[in-house]
């Protein structure tokens, strides 16, 4: 009786048994060009070194106005808070007996 | 280097030029880096998706490809790891077995309308896909783009000895699949 012969590597077809849809590659190249048409790069472009510093820069004057913003804002307040506080010091009456006792001066 | 991979290397550096010398580049590769990825993720419409990243990845990283090694060699080596990502991904989402590996992979390739392969390549890609992934990549490279070690090395960044005994391995694993499985 014949002994069964195994199967080796040997034994299979080494072309490729994979296809691909036809014009595939033609329209794949194609979709590449589209893609990168839309993120090409800038015909002028800054080194990326001097894109650091102007963003560095840009954040500083960010930060530095809006810090002097914040300590404008606080002088007017503490302004504001100082009239009030002189103004609640003063008693109402004080200042009507004041106010007559000027017209009366004023008069004789 | 070939002349024209040479020349569009010079038009990389010309911003206006660059992306005419890409798209050349493109032309030139895409078929290797198709079949590179195809023989591991093996469906075209995953091939192609893994593709597009791959070469959009090269141009969004243009600044990074140094010239120390061929344009080629650099697209090859985004294209495995692309490749690799994606497979992990896959495994994920098909919650796949250990045990079975990819064999996942192949269940539609019977009815695949882009797999012309007789009932032995079937097998073949069976056995392959019981390989682990590295493993694969080498036996795919070796065996069916014949790429040199040398190449391999550069691209999967393993020593040519190590290279040569994974290929090894790979061979007397799939023989004894095709043994088992008769």
């Amino acid at each position: 009786m014949k002994e069964k012969k195994h199967i080796s590597l040997a034994d299979v077809k080494r072309d490729n048994p994979f296809t691909v849809p036809e014009n595939y590659f033609g329209q794949f190249a194609a979709g590449i060009d589209g893609q990168i048409a839309v993120r090409r790069t800038p015909i002028f472009s800054l080194p990326k070194r001097w894109l650091y510093v102007a963003a560095s820069v840009a954040c500083l004057l960010a930060i530095s106005r809006a810090g002097y913003i914040t300590y404008q804002n606080d002088k007017a307040m503490n302004t504001e808070n100082y009239e009030l506080y002189v103004m609640s010091q003063v008693d109402e009456t004080e200042v009507i007996d004041y106010y007559l006792s000027e017209q009366d001066s004023k008069s004789k | 280097m070939n002349q024209t991979e040479s020349e569009c290397l010079l038009l990389l550096n010309d911003p206006r030029k660059r992306s005419q010398a890409f798209s050349q580049l493109v032309r030139l590769y895409q078929e290797r880096i198709y079949w590179h990825i195809r023989k591991m993720v093996l469906v075209h419409e995953d091939t192609n998706d893994v593709m597009q990243n791959t070469f959009m990845k090269a141009w969004n990283g243009l600044d990074g490809f140094r010239g120390e090694s061929q344009f080629l060699t650099w697209l090859y080596r985004i294209a495995t790891n692309e490749t690799l990502t994606f497979l992990t991904s896959k495994r994920n989402k098909e919650q796949a077995q250990t045990d079975d590996r990819d064999l996942f992979l192949a269940n539609n390739l019977h009815a695949d309308p882009y797999f012309n392969g007789d009932e032995l390549q079937l097998k073949l890609q069976k056995a392959i896909l019981t390989l682990p992934e590295k493993q694969r990549l080498v036996f795919n490279m070796k065996y069916f783009d014949d790429l040199t070690y040398d190449s391999m090395e550069e691209i999967l960044g393993t020593s040519t000895g190590a290279l040569k005994a994974s290929y090894h391995h790979a061979v007397k694993k799939i023989e004894k699949y095709f043994e088992e499985n008769e």
